[in-house]
């Protein structure tokens, strides 16, 4: 081991610590996987200190003058709209209403600007980006900093004009982040990417202001000598555990007060759910019934988690236990019919229960009932964008696809802002285009 | 003859067991408690209807009416459960109850909405990459 090395060893065993843990965590412990990738908690406050730190160190090394002056001053600038953006400019902070505009024309229904050009929705515009994401990561943390120490004309022209190269060793962050920001996996691991870019970043503003305060016009990288390169191994590790530290102190100050607590609970309980949804679809039975539990234990009047319950259960071969959760979602529902027997949902719900159960009749007969009682209710209020999402969905369900995705269409256009129509107009356009 | 079905159908559905779920229970004066009705539709049709409860007191006098529609599924027994309100004074309470096929409850709006919004997860939860974006 060479002891000028120490930076770039640190700065892969900051990588391999980080990438593992997310590994480790989503493979045995799924609930630290979402505190570490789900909104308001550890994970995304981990985010915003990096490029907060990313903004300062660049402000500092834009004080040097230099030719990359411009470049850090830009850096910043992009930082504190990164910082902005990732807590909606303080709106869940100081616990703000979404003014009207946003409300509207925001993605999201938050104030916040990049969610007026994507939202949570897969579009061929929010690819595109990603792949624009990917490609750049790439280009700038692998491709540009080789071709600058190949002394390639172009890349040199680059750095002469005044793009700093990252250092070649922190190119595993730029080429992971790429993969992970494209969500192959679709386990939330562009979370993880938005931890390693500002990180790399952050690493690079060490050591350019390292080389600006040691070297007067430093042009390229110095081979650094071992007291500097301890010097920027602990920099870099200071600063992962500083972020850690303030990541964790948010998330327990924000989760003790009273305005912010509630919230974050049930976002962290939504996100059980969201999790749970995804251990199902890559048949990690164990964990997601685990997390489904959760759950229920919560919130115990949802059919939906029963029959997933009873899905990982089947498939962990435990049928008694798994017909028991489909029960309870039976008479949960027909509890429900009771109080409220003109409920769609309660009938389409009851409609995927038996259809687990296998009794067809009673699946088939509730949904009829559905469609008649969703007619019926948009017949009395034909301007209410609820009673045509539950047409839509009643007619979805019978196979009436074209009729269903007109109803979808037009609670859309009684309620523009409604992620939940959005999302059901484009899913079944989507599956309308791949059925013809 | 689409009425005269209609009519028979509905004397045919009227096969009503009341079940009071305070039966033989006392509630007091004011006290607002739910009615439960099992409507059993022994026909093999199945079929949107009004379940109308009617309460009278000791002296005939009509003290209460419920009513909610519902979708009596064929050859079922469906629970409709009520919010009712016994009266200030003292008095026994008798329950009528009348199932009128296709008919509407007058005075009681149909809800716009739907409670049960729980029940509208199930195709989020199918692995649609849509689903996946938390937070972008």
């Amino acid at each position: 081991m060479r002891n000028n090395n120490v930076h770039q060893l640190a700065a892969w065993g900051l990588f391999i610590a980080i990438v593992g843990g997310y590994f480790f965590m989503a493979v045995k412990f799924p609930l630290a996987y979402i505190v570490a990738t789900y909104e308001d908690l550890v994970g995304e406050w981990a985010q915003v200190y990096l490029f907060a730190a990313t903004m300062l160190l660049s402000i500092r090394v834009a004080c040097f003058k230099s030719r990359f002056r411009f470049f850090f001053a830009f850096l910043a600038l992009a930082c504190f709209y990164v910082v902005g953006e990732e807590i909606s400019w303080g709106q869940r902070i100081f616990n703000l209403m979404t003014p009207d505009f946003f409300e509207k024309h925001n993605l999201q229904n938050e104030t916040n600007l990049h969610n007026f050009f994507t939202g949570p929705m897969t579009t061929t515009l929010k690819r595109s980006l990603e792949y624009l994401i990917a490609l750049g990561l790439v280009g700038y943390g692998l491709l540009y900093p080789l071709l600058v120490s190949a002394r390639l004309k172009l890349a040199l022209w680059f750095n002469k004009k005044g793009l700093p190269h990252p250092p070649l060793y922190l190119w595993p962050f730029f080429v992971v982040s790429a993969y992970l920001e494209l969500g192959f996996i679709s386990f939330n691991e562009a979370e993880i990417a938005e931890i390693l870019i500002p990180l790399a970043l952050a690493i690079m503003a060490i050591n350019y202001l390292l080389a600006m305060q040691k070297y007067q016009g430093f042009i390229s990288f110095p081979k650094w000598q071992k007291t500097e390169s301890i010097r920027l191994a602990s920099q870099s590790a200071a600063l992962v555990l500083s972020v850690i530290m303030l990541a964790f102190a948010t998330t327990g100050a924000s989760y003790s007060s009273s305005t912010m607590g509630p919230k974050i609970e049930s976002r962290y309980y939504n996100g059980l759910e969201k999790f749970a949804n995804r251990y199902k679809r890559i048949e990690h039975w164990d964990s997601a019934a685990n997390l489904y539990l959760l759950v229920h234990e919560k919130k115990s009047g949802q059919a939906t988690v029963l029959r997933n319950l009873y899905v990982c259960y089947s498939n962990m071969n435990d049928e008694t236990l798994a017909l028991s959760f489909l029960k309870k979602a039976e008479q949960l529902e027909i509890d429900s019919l009771a109080k409220d027997p003109l409920s769609v949902a309660s009938h389409l719900s009851l409609v995927n229960t038996y259809e687990m159960i296998g009794d067809k009749e009673s699946a088939a007969d509730h949904l009829r009932g559905s469609l008649e009682i969703a007619r019926l209710r948009v017949s009395m209020y034909p301007e209410s964008a609820v009673t045509a999402y539950w047409l839509g969905k009643a007619e979805e369900m019978s196979g009436y696809l074209i009729s269903a995705l007109q109803e979808y269409q037009r609670a859309l256009e009684l309620d523009p802002g409604a992620l939940k129509y959005q999302k059901a107009v484009l899913k079944l356009s989507r599956q309308l285009t791949a059925n013809y | 003859m689409r009425t005269t079905k209609l009519i028979l159908l509905a004397m045919i559905i009227a096969f009503v067991s009341v079940t009071m779920a305070h039966a033989g229970m006392q509630v007091q004066k004011n006290q607002a408690t739910t009615v439960n009705v099992d409507v059993k539709n022994n026909t093999d049709r199945s079929v949107l209807a009004a379940v109308k409860m009617t309460a009278f007191d000791n002296a005939g006098v009509k003290i209460g009416q419920l009513c909610k529609q519902a979708w009596l599924g064929e050859d079922r027994t469906t629970a409709v459960e009520y919010v009712w309100t016994a009266p200030g004074y003292a008095t026994g309470v008798y329950w009528q109850a009348k199932v009128d096929v296709r008919g509407e409850c007058p005075y009681v709006e149909v809800p716009n909405y739907d409670f049960n919004n729980y029940s509208d997860s199930d195709s989020d939860s199918d692995g649609g990459d849509d689903s996946d974006a938390d937070h972008h």
